[in-house]
């Protein structure tokens, strides 16, 4: 019983996962062909062992040990970039649609907004109130786009020390 | 039995409509401009200031910050830069605003208008500050929602990279 559960746990999570990744993948779709395209994936695997090569760097420095905590705690980090952009495909495709579907269909709650001329930079997390969790940065230019989507397991006191110990230095 | 079914439906709708109209005064002012390109928006939703407020700090200064953060519940800022409009967009502002807020300090410098109201909830204690500046060449709205204590606000004022916000240390302390 205990196995099912989990097993159904692991699904809802995994699924969450992928609805998130399917807005941005249809959301990226639109611009191939359209842009110069920079894409960047990390993996949790990858992740991890980033952490580990950090730690061993310099195992004495508080610096490098938060870092590698907190490396151990992303679980996928994926860059979209977009530059040059057919402007017909942009005014087709803005970030607005991205961000409804992330609200409306993968349950991403709005952080901030911000918007100046034709620049605007939009974050959106998913997570109990006590974790960063999920989250997307979407960042809009002239004729450029960059979406950057973070997997994580990190709450908020990780960020808190993260942010405690680089702002001590 | 039917009619004060009725009654109770009709009473539980005004407050609602009343209470939906309370809320959306200045909203409907950003509403307004808010798709409109020329315009600069920033919106800090509810959701990151719970976030912040989260956060600890060592630094005295940044702990009376994130005291006044944590009670924080959202800001909006409208504003226009290069503008002939700042005089208009500011008089169109304050009519908005109306009765449901008060006045608590109005500045003109050379041309320049500023003017903050506040809007009290039934406790007393202000939910929501306002602030306008209207010049010939710039407009900014901003509001800010929360439990806002004014010698808390006015003590980080200084702080914040805000035109205008710096007059805050001089309204008057209740």
């Amino acid at each position: 019983m205990k196995t099912l559960v989990m097993s159904c746990c692991m699904l809802l999570v995994c699924g969450l996962v992928s609805a998130q990744d399917k807005s941005i993948r249809e959301f990226c779709n639109n611009f191939q062909g359209k842009a110069e395209e920079t894409s960047i994936e990390v993996g949790s695997a990858m992740m991890k062992l980033g952490g580990l090569i950090v730690r061993f760097a310099d195992k004495g420095d508080e610096d490098i040990r938060m870092t590698a905590r907190v490396m151990k705690h992303v679980r996928k980090l994926k860059i979209y970039h977009y530059e040059k952009l057919d402007s017909i495909a942009l005014q087709r495709n803005d970030l607005s649609a991205l961000k409804r579907n992330l609200m409306d269909k993968d349950r991403f709650d709005m952080l901030m907004e911000m918007r100046e001329n034709n620049n605007q930079i939009q974050l959106l997390n998913r997570g109990k109130s006590d974790e960063l969790g999920d989250l997307v940065m979407l960042v809009q230019g002239d004729r450029e786009i960059t979406v950057i989507s973070l997997h994580t397991t990190l709450k908020m006191d990780d960020v808190n020390n993260l942010v405690k110990q680089f702002a001590s230095r | 039995m039917k009619r004060s079914l009725l009654l109770l439906t009709a009473i539980f709708l005004s407050l609602q409509l009343y209470a939906q109209q309370g809320s959306s005064v200045i909203e409907r002012f950003f509403q307004k401009y808010e798709n409109d390109r020329s315009f600069t928006v920033i919106t800090i939703t509810p959701k990151m200031f719970s976030m912040f407020g989260k956060f600890d700090a060592n630094d005295p200064d940044a702990k009376t910050f994130m005291r006044v953060v944590q009670k924080l519940k959202g800001l909006r800022i409208l504003s226009k830069e290069t503008t002939k409009e700042g005089p208009r967009l500011y008089h169109e502002a304050a009519a908005f605003l109306g009765n449901d807020f008060e006045e608590l300090m109005t500045v003109r410098d050379k041309g320049n208008d500023l003017k903050f109201l506040v809007k009290e909830n039934a406790k007393g204690n202000i939910n929501e500050l306002v602030m306008l500046v209207g010049g010939p060449t710039q407009f900014l709205a901003l509001s800010l929602v929360g439990d806002i204590d004014l010698n808390e606000i006015s003590r980080i004022a200084a702080n914040i990279d805000i035109q205008g916000m710096d007059n805050l240390k001089n309204v008057r302390k209740k």
